[in-house]
């Protein structure tokens, strides 16, 4: 860094560095002349032209495949866009959109947090009474089960964790409940996920501190 | 895991190209940091909704592009996997692959694949003949079978139990093992679509029903990798479709007097090269980097299984071929089993990275620069005056050329003081080489290309919508013209005048010009995936 601060200062240490080098006075003094402030060319010349790229047909199939699939992928359940709202409605909307179908995965492979109501509300709602009794079935009740053990299990654990958590398991219990006493609506969830996400946060700084205790502790150590 | 800047923006542009903006920027945010869910909700705040992050976050999970695992507090964290996400480009790739070894079912399947993420087999199967009737299930079972015995295809755990909800899954099942019950189930399905009493549990939830449900596989990019990785090799060493073709055109011209020689022996050395790759072929992991043996008795034994014209003195010959001109990455070990050869997988990378190294070398500057590039790699460090004697140059040049050479990160330099100030006078500047340096700047030089090409690819097709969309209009009116009883003559007359009314003259160049450059580009990437796939291969294998 010295070094650096050096060079740039004075003339003097400059020509010796410049000596050193083996680079003669006046094309050091071309080169702090040529010295511009520009960005670099977008496409620099090449010594060489680069071989055109010879369209085989490996490649030629690869391509075509290319767009296929990339086509495909676009018009799958997967691509997911946001829906539009408070947009100005034109008649050709109905012309232009393209129908996807509704996004299906398996969640059991997936955590269930990640399991997003919409869908599982609309099937409720596709057979109602049919779910219902299923709902009273005991593999739901052994899963609620589960799910109580777990949190119990949890809050004995983290009992001097940081407090967010609690607040977070009593919510969730809450909600619990009210699933268990009325199947979910879209509103509700959206409501919950809110809240939940305020709770979580707000409380950032006892997290923090939390964090720093075990850092002392660490030290201690 | 662990890519720099432009391998996170090539890995977000992928993703956006496919899946759109809302996935590519939660992929984008936990490529950035691996995070659990509130904090990607915190994070994406007043972005989306909660529900289309679940969504995406199912999605790249159902693709492989993001995986999970429970931290220590019992929360579920999810971690990116850029590598998967590069497969993708080179997806077309492996349906070639597929293509070629196990025929069009085995490329129907992979296709399928690759646009669901994840299918059990009769999944696989109904989707193949939803789309193509002709389709034979037998066929389709059989190509799987195959797809699944070479490692192609790879089974996802099953889950085993849950806890904290997120589910844990059996790893100790053989992964490669296929479902007994696939005709069963297929009866199954058509049983319950006939009976009534189950058909409201199918709309419901139509897997259940499935004899072979929740046992889905994917494609094994891991495999396929392999396979790319073996294809280049074998491209270095006899060089690949460019100069096959080279051979073809010698033959044309040569035809009449000496004809079969050059491409006889191009013949034999491309088939036992081949084959000595097909001996390992399904060795436990396929991208070790452990060598590969062979020996004669074994190369004869594979040339009867698969009925080659190749007798053992030609055997010998292409051994001996390869040995000679392949700068030591085939080497004859001994003389036991008729003779014993090795190929240095390490070796292949790292001549490849070389190859590669030196050819944009000679792009960017001139031939004298790979001159000095030699020199010092075979003599390690050296100073200024050392190389300009070494190589034959004009002081000037050659101190132009390292200068540029350290410019581009081809070259670095060291300086070695003779006092602790590092006084310029009495300092030495030592230039050396440093591969795996180099290689990483190029491996992001490499993610940019690709980056910058998809980006471009995308821009072509918005500016040529209308066009594109015109296009896809006239096309069934052609194809309705084409099947209608008329005569050649008024066909072709209605099919031209279609054409003019919908796609004037300069329209259509456009659009044949919008075609080829897509065509181009698309190939680029394939190219450059292969490259960056070598790279980064070299990189794992830690040569120096």
């Amino acid at each position: 860094m010295s070094g650096k601060g050096k060079g740039g200062g004075s003339s003097n240490t400059m020509r010796n560095v410049a000596n050193a080098l083996g680079i003669a006075r006046y094309d050091m003094a071309k080169m702090m002349s040529q010295q511009t402030i520009e960005p670099p060319e977008l496409y620099p010349k090449v010594q060489r032209n680069p071989v055109p790229l010879e369209m085989t047909t490996d490649l030629l199939y690869v391509s075509r495949l290319k767009v296929e699939l990339d086509q495909r992928m676009r018009d799958s359940q997967f691509f997911i866009e946001a829906e539009k709202e408070d947009e100005i409605k034109r008649y050709l909307d109905k012309y232009s959109v393209i129908k996807r179908e509704k996004l299906d995965i398996n969640m059991s492979h997936m955590p269930s947090e990640l399991v997003w109501r919409r869908t599982t509300s609309n099937a409720s709602s596709r057979s109602g009474a049919k779910r219902r009794k299923l709902a009273n079935d005991d593999s739901i009740i052994k899963e609620k089960l589960n799910k109580l053990e777990e949190k119990e299990g949890k809050n004995n654990e983290d009992d001097d964790d940081e407090k967010p958590e609690k607040d977070n398991d009593s919510e969730s219990e809450k909600s619990a409940a009210e699933e268990e006493e009325n199947p979910l609506s879209d509103d509700d969830n959206q409501e919950e996920d809110n809240d939940y996400i305020s709770n979580y946060f707000d409380n950032g700084e006892g997290y923090g501190d939390g964090g720093s205790d075990d850092n002392m502790d660490g030290d201690d150590f | 895991m662990g890519g720099g800047k432009y391998e996170t923006q090539m890995c977000v542009i992928i993703i956006e190209d496919i899946f759109g903006k809302i996935v590519a920027k939660v992929m984008e945010t936990i490529l950035k940091e691996s995070c659990q869910l509130a904090t990607l909700v915190y994070k994406l705040k007043g972005q989306m909704s909660s529900s289309l992050i679940k969504k995406s976050l199912s999605t790249l999970i159902n693709f492989g592009f993001i995986t999970f695992s429970l931290d220590t507090n019992h929360r579920v964290t999810y971690v990116a996997d850029s590598d998967q996400i590069q497969c993708i480009i080179s997806a077309p790739r492996a349906c070639l692959i597929a293509k070629t070894l196990y025929g069009p079912s085995a490329e129907s399947i992979c296709i399928e694949l690759i646009s669901q993420g994840r299918l059990t087999v009769s999944e696989t199967i109904r989707r193949i003949q939803a789309v193509d009737e002709t389709a034979v299930l037998s066929d389709i079972r059989h190509s799987f079978e195959e797809l699944v015995g070479a490692h192609f295809l790879i089974r996802v755990p099953s889950v085993e139990s849950e806890a904290y909800g997120c589910p844990q899954f059996n790893n100790g099942s053989d992964p490669f093992e296929m479902p007994n019950a696939i005709m069963s189930k297929h009866e199954n399905g058509r049983d319950a679509s006939t009976s009534d009493g189950n058909s409201r549990k199918r709309k419901a939830n139509s897997s259940p029903d499935d004899a072979d449900a929740g046992q889905y596989w994917r494609m094994n990019w891991v495999r396929f990798n392999g396979y790319l990785r073996d294809e280049l090799i074998i491209d270095y060493l006899i060089g690949g479709g460019s100069t096959a073709t080279m051979t073809q055109l010698n033959v044309k011209k040569e035809a009449e007097d000496m004809e079969p020689q050059g491409d006889r022996t191009q013949y034999i050395t491309q088939n036992v090269a081949h084959l000595m790759f097909k001996i390992n072929e399904t060795r436990g992991k396929p991208l070790s980097l452990d060598s590969i043996t062979a020996s004669i008795t074994d190369l004869q034994r594979l040339v009867r299984e698969y009925s080659l014209d190749l007798s053992k003195p030609d055997i010998e010959l292409a051994c001996q071929i390869l040995v000679d001109e392949s700068d030591g990455i085939v080497r004859k070990l001994g003389e036991s089993n008729g003779g014993l050869y090795t190929v240095d997988i390490r070796h292949a990378i790292r001549q490849i990275c070389r190859h590669h190294c030196e050819s944009l070398i000679r792009e960017q500057f001139e031939g004298r620069a790979i001159r000095v590039m030699r020199l010092l790699e075979g003599r390690h460090y050296l100073d200024e005056e050392q190389v300009e004697k070494l190589s034959m140059m004009s002081g000037k040049e050659a101190r132009e050329m390292l200068y540029a050479l350290v410019e581009e990160g081809y070259v670095f330099n060291k300086p070695v003081g003779r006092s602790n100030d590092f006084q310029p006078a009495r300092t030495f500047y030592l230039y050396y080489v440093d591969l795996p340096r180099t290689i990483r700047g190029l491996v992001e030089y490499n993610c940019k290309l690709v980056r910058n090409l998809i980006i471009r690819q995308r821009h072509e097709r918005t500016e040529n919508k209308t066009l594109l969309d015109k296009d896809a209009n006239v096309q069934p009116i052609i194809e309705n013209i084409r099947q209608s009883e008329l005569d050649d003559e008024s066909k072709a007359a209605q099919i031209a005048e279609v054409e003019e009314m919908y796609l004037p003259g300069p329209d259509r160049a456009q659009l044949n010009r919008y075609r080829k450059a897509q065509a181009t580009l698309l190939a680029a990437q394939d190219q450059s995936i292969r490259v960056l796939l070598i790279f980064k291969l070299f990189l794992e294998s830690g040569e120096t």
